[in-house]
């Protein structure tokens, strides 16, 4: 845990840094007169000293306020995110019903290995359905894809 | 008023009152989704209805919750949004004496008679306060914004520095886009999407949606659901007599701490339990099933809702998420929220006033009876459930702007936000800090204009300058030992 705070204030920090980089090449003003890169320079300065303060916290080792937690299954949260960002990418091209359909088989057979009835009704019902409900009753714009549904 | 209850009365509005107030519950119930998110997600499809309809619908579903919350806590022991998280405390304990249905019928009660007194209140504080706020300049939003941005990061979970770090960083990322007074690009790097900045939706979606399903798709959630009838959910007289004075007392604090900004339901309710416990004469049987552990928490968290209203319809600034998402959505309809906003748009403000009565006559006749239909829902296995949960997502934001990019966004917000919540930092000082950063920027330059360079102009102006001590006094709080770890109970508390 002490590990992960460090990495993430690092984290913190470089981006406090790049922040910093960029704010520079807008043009700040003067305290009377303040321009656009004003407030974003003292902002990644800010963000760089409270960095600082939460590495040097925890790399002294004092934990503040740690809510013990249950180790989480990484590798279900991992294809779940490889389905989402899958589902941006086909998204357009292959149409809203195509993905969704895909979309939802793949989370429940591959994710917790529901049944293959039970994954394909669902995931038809879900499709219908909210092609329904987004599509027709509140007419969203939904893309077509190549196979035109 | 008269032209309130007109407009509220119209078929259409009292119709998406109904869907509000039904869906709000509905998410309340099931764990995992709440206001937050469930508002983001309606929020574009809001844009083809009337304002008014709109409001009305959105707001149904955030006191909804409320109420939807505290079934789930009251049945399973698990609170379906963090406002309801004390009721488990003695409500779960009197499901499993049998007294399930009083705990639930008393909870509905509180709740509809808090909300009733907080919308009467609100009827008589905002247009108090908005007219009193027409004399509020650029320092006095600065003190404002800077007081609520302090507020949330002091009452959260993990320790004030990360919060800080999440607010600073919500304030840094919100520069992102069109510069509020200049108007020039800053950090677009010629993305046509970037240069609208940073969605709220999107990024509200991403930490409060997603991250959240994908949290619990790593654990396993397990709860048992209190399989017993629920008969008698009438409280008898004995409960009344007890429950009486806990829920004034609930309405009245809750309401007062929902004006200010932060986490105002979960807030409200801790305060509540905690003053009940104190004022009881019997103390030691809080969290045995004791009926005012529950009647006093949930009416403060309804009262709050309608307390968390006021700074948004007088002053124009959200206190909390919700009502960053409310401000998106008066936005969409190119209304801008201000100390003008009573004036210049009476019928939608009365309007609005006007359905959170008839919503929380709804939400108690609704209540009692769709109990059982509730305690179905929360059968349905979550592993059926999540994918639609995202499916909804991924519409919904797709659904803002037909952008694929924010889909993306969504996504990474997730991800980051699921990362950063396993390491102790929050979501909510962040996006709070992404909607209130333009607002701050504008009034921290004009004050400065203003004052030629000068800070004093904070701590000249009265108002500016209680507002500022308030949130200079928390900060400093926050560093000293001895109330670290009273901060460190209090938040542990509401946060879990």
């Amino acid at each position: 845990m002490r590990k992960s705070v460090t990495i993430t204030a690092v984290l913190f920090l470089a981006l406090a840094l790049g922040a910093f980089i960029e704010a520079r090449k807008l043009p700040f003003g003067r305290v009377s007169a303040p321009q656009p890169g004003f407030f974003p320079l003292i902002l990644s300065v800010l963000l760089a000293i409270i960095a600082l303060l939460v590495l040097v916290e925890a790399l002294k080792g004092r934990e503040e306020g740690v809510v013990p937690r249950e180790q989480l299954r990484w590798n279900k949260i991992g294809l779940a995110l490889g389905a989402l960002f899958a589902f941006g990418f086909l998204f357009e091209s292959l149409g809203y019903l195509v993905t969704t359909f895909l979309f939802v088989t793949f989370l429940l057979r591959a994710v917790d290995r529901e049944k293959w009835g039970v994954a394909i009704v669902v995931a038809f019902s879900a499709s219908f359905l909210s092609y329904v409900l987004f599509g027709l009753l509140l007419h969203t714009p939904l893309p077509a894809g190549f196979l035109g549904i | 008023m008269g032209l309130g209850f007109s407009v509220a009365l119209e078929p259409t509005n009292l119709l998406f009152c109904f869907i509000g107030v039904f869906v709000g519950t509905f998410i309340g119930v099931l764990p995992g989704l709440g206001p937050i998110a469930t508002i983001a997600l309606l929020l574009p499809l809001t844009f083809k209805m009337a304002p008014a309809t709109a409001i009305i619908m959105l707001a149904g579903i955030y006191y909804g919750a409320m109420y939807g919350g505290s079934t789930t806590s009251i049945l399973v022991n698990i609170p379906g949004e963090a406002a309801s998280v004390v009721t488990c405390l003695d409500g779960y304990q009197m499901a499993r004496q049998g007294r399930a249905g009083p705990a639930l019928g008393i909870s509905a009660f509180g709740s509809f008679i808090a909300g009733t007194f907080g919308v009467v209140a609100l009827m008589f504080f905002a247009p108090v306060l908005g007219a009193a706020a027409l004399r509020f300049g650029p320092p006095e939003y600065f003190a404002l914004t800077f007081l609520g941005l302090t507020l949330v990061s002091y009452l959260s979970r993990g320790s004030v520095p990360r919060a800080f770090l999440m607010a600073i960083l919500g304030l840094l990322l919100g520069t992102i886009g069109m510069d509020p007074i200049s108007g020039e690009e800053r950090f677009t790097y010629g993305s046509l999407t970037l240069g609208d900045g940073l969605g709220l939706v999107p990024a509200a979606m991403g930490l409060f949606g997603i991250a959240e399903v994908l949290e619990n798709l790593g654990k396993t959630l397990r709860g048992e659901v209190y399989e017993t009838e629920i008969k008698g959910l009438l409280p008898n007289r004995k409960d009344w007599k007890e429950s009486f004075w806990p829920i004034v007392r609930g309405s009245i604090v809750g309401f007062f701490i929902g004006i200010l900004p932060g986490p105002s339901g979960a807030m409200s309710s801790f305060a509540s339990y905690a003053m009940e416990k104190r004022l009881s004469r019997h103390p030691e049987k809080f969290g045995t099933g004791v009926i005012e552990g529950v009647a006093g928490p949930e009416s403060a968290n309804n009262a709050a809702t309608a307390g968390a209203f006021i700074p948004l319809l007088s002053l124009g600034i959200p206190g909390n998420i919700v009502m960053a998402l409310f401000v998106g959505a008066l936005m969409i309809h190119g209304i801008q929220p201000g100390p003008l906003f009573i004036r210049n748009y009476p019928e939608l403000f009365w309007g609005v006033v006007a359905s959170m009565y008839v919503g929380n006559a709804m939400l108690l006749v609704l209540n009692l009876p769709l109990i059982g239909i509730w305690v179905k829902v929360l059968k349905i296995p979550y592993a059926i459930l999540y994918p639609l949960i995202f499916l909804f997502c991924l519409i919904g934001v797709y659904s803002l702007n037909n952008n694929v990019v924010e889909i993306f966004i969504m996504v990474i917000f997730g991800f980051i936000g699921l990362l950063l919540r396993r390491v102790g930092f929050e979501g909510a000082p962040f996006l709070l800090a992404l909607v209130l950063g333009p607002i701050m920027e504008s009034s921290l330059r004009q004050s400065l204009l203003i004052s030629r360079g000068s800070f004093a102009i904070f701590f000249s102006r009265p108002v500016a300058a209680v507002l500022m001590l308030l949130s200079l006094t928390c900060l400093v709080t926050s560093l000293i030992p001895a109330f670290k770890t009273k901060r460190e109970e209090l938040a542990a508390r509401i946060g879990n």
